[in-house]
């Protein structure tokens, strides 16, 4: 019984052991010789995101009643959002051709 | 068309000097602002030699050769070769900057540009130092030697997208389904789309994020002493990959929001508006090297000074630092499991009527602990060994060698 736990232990071991020596090796070898990984996030390009209505903890029933309702607030946020930008990006237009 | 910006101290070419931010000119010293240089010499840049423009072309391997437009150097009359997308470029034989202007006005002009901010130097000194740093870089790459260092804007479309959704949360907690609401938007200002086809997508959006704060209304004076390209990459073509990108940002954010585990969206309404675009020109230092005989090309943002770019390692010693891990954790995790074995032997043996379900539950939870480790470190080790191959084969690439390349040396 002694010998099946020291020859499971050690099979166990070294596979998991040259698994992680691997896993160790590879993190080494890429954190000296690969710069430059990057995955964007919205913090990059503006504010990130504005949430206006968020629930937790909802069982099924619930939940699909409340996605039902309520969907003229964020419909208003965004044509004032699109109205905004169209005001501003033809007042920019303007300038420049003033400019020019 | 060409133009090229000239000194109306001593008439050779200005260039565009970044330590200064000025049109300099390297014969006199003269220098100017952009802005300077167009109201004092409304009519500068403007000096016009008239185009030879032709396409090369080989009949019979008309596939293996790259089609180049001929223009002719305003300065000594020697002919300019341009790939289709190149806007500037320099003169072969007298070294002249050169800017292909009716290109720039014949398709879009782009509405904004990024000064280089590095200069060449600067960029040499980084990549030098970065490499030098690397435990496993080979010494023949350490000291490399430059084959390559050019400045080239890349063209980018730049969208502003309003994001908007209404979305529906499954995530597990205590073994119970649970949901969530979240209503939300986001205003993505400047979304970076790369737009040319020759260039690699994942190495330039490994070049992201540039700050588009300091960004300039585009003036061709900037060109001046950079090759630059036009895009190839539609307007239409970039949007659909921009509205993608907003959307998996946009998730990506909203997710982080969301408690528990095994999150998914199960319900979603997202809507989404280009509210803006624009067409600019962003700053790109390549370097090639060659080692092995093979090219590879690090870049740098020209902006922000990111470095991009993997090289290969020292395969001695990257086996002797796996040998002496794996000697060690061997060792230890034998003799951990081996105890472990016997403990749970232990417990199987010794546990009798309701013992025995929870000795049974115990020596369960193990191999399934075993088996999730087990699963766990080759997967992330083989997949981390994978993206490294990939991105070394990303710098060697011959793509980005020929994106460099193919352009006319000072």
């Amino acid at each position: 019984m002694e010998l099946f736990y020291i020859v499971t232990g050690a099979l166990l071991g070294v596979s998991l052991g040259i698994g992680l020596a691997l896993r160790i090796t590879v993190t080494l070898i890429m954190r000296s010789n690969d710069v430059g990984d990057y995955s964007g996030t919205c913090d990059d390009f503006g504010r990130g995101v504005q949430l206006c209505e968020e629930k937790d903890g909802m069982r099924e029933k619930a939940a699909k009643k409340r996605y039902a309702s309520a969907r003229r607030k964020l419909e208003r946020r965004r044509e004032a959002v699109v109205r905004r930008a169209q005001s501003r990006y033809v007042s920019e237009g303007v300038q420049r051709l003033q400019e020019q | 068309m060409t133009k090229n910006y000239k000194c109306r101290g001593c008439g050779s070419s200005v260039e565009y000097d970044l330590s200064v931010k000025r049109l300099c000119c390297p014969y006199c010293g003269e220098t100017y602002t952009v802005e300077e240089h167009h109201k004092q010499f409304p009519e500068a840049g403007t000096e016009v030699s008239e185009p030879v423009s032709r396409i090369v072309r080989d009949s019979r391997r008309e596939r293996a050769v790259i089609p180049m437009t001929v223009l002719q150097c305003s300065s000594c009359g020697a002919e300019l070769m341009m790939n289709r997308v190149e806007t500037s470029s320099f003169c072969a034989y007298c070294g002249q900057p050169t800017v292909a202007s009716e290109r720039l006005m014949d398709y879009l002009e782009p509405d904004f540009i990024v000064p280089f901010k590095v200069t060449k130097e600067q960029a040499e000194r980084i990549i030098r130092r970065r490499v030098k740093e690397g435990f496993f870089i080979p010494e023949g790459i350490k000291n490399f030697e430059t084959e390559r260092l050019r400045g080239i804007y890349i063209p980018y479309w730049l969208f502003d997208v309003y994001c908007s959704d209404e979305q529906l949360w499954k995530y597990r907690k205590d073994k119970d389904d649970l949901y969530s609401y979240r209503a939300g938007d986001c205003t993505f200002r400047r979304l970076t789309m790369e737009a040319s086809e020759r260039f690699n997508d994942e190495y330039s959006k490994k070049l992201e994020p540039y700050n588009t704060g300091d960004i300039q209304r585009f003036d061709a004076a900037y060109l001046s002493g950079f090759y630059s390209d036009r895009f190839d990459v539609g307007k239409m073509k970039a949007r659909s990959q921009a509205i993608k990108r907003a959307h998996e940002l946009y998730n990506e954010d909203v997710e982080e929001t969301i408690p528990g585990r095994r999150k998914e969206i199960v319900r979603s309404d997202p809507k989404t508006e280009i509210l803006r675009s624009d067409y600019a020109l962003l700053p790109v230092w390549f370097l090639t090297f060659r080692y092995m005989g093979k090219p590879f090309t690090i870049l740098v943002n020209g902006q922000t000074k990111k470095m991009v770019g993997a090289v290969p390692f020292v395969k001695k010693k990257a086996a002797a630092v796996f040998a002496a891990l794996a000697v060690v954790f061997c060792i230890i995790l034998s003799i951990l499991f081996t105890y472990a074995n016997s403990m749970c032997g232990y417990i199987l043996s010794h546990s009798n009527g309701s013992s025995s379900n929870s000795a049974g539950k115990i020596v369960g939870y193990y191999i399934v602990g075993i088996a999730f480790l087990y699963g766990w470190t080759w997967i992330t080790a083989i997949k981390r060994y994978r993206h490294m191959e990939r991105c070394i084969g990303l710098t060697c690439a011959n793509t980005t060698n020929r994106f460099v390349k193919e352009r006319q040396d000072r």
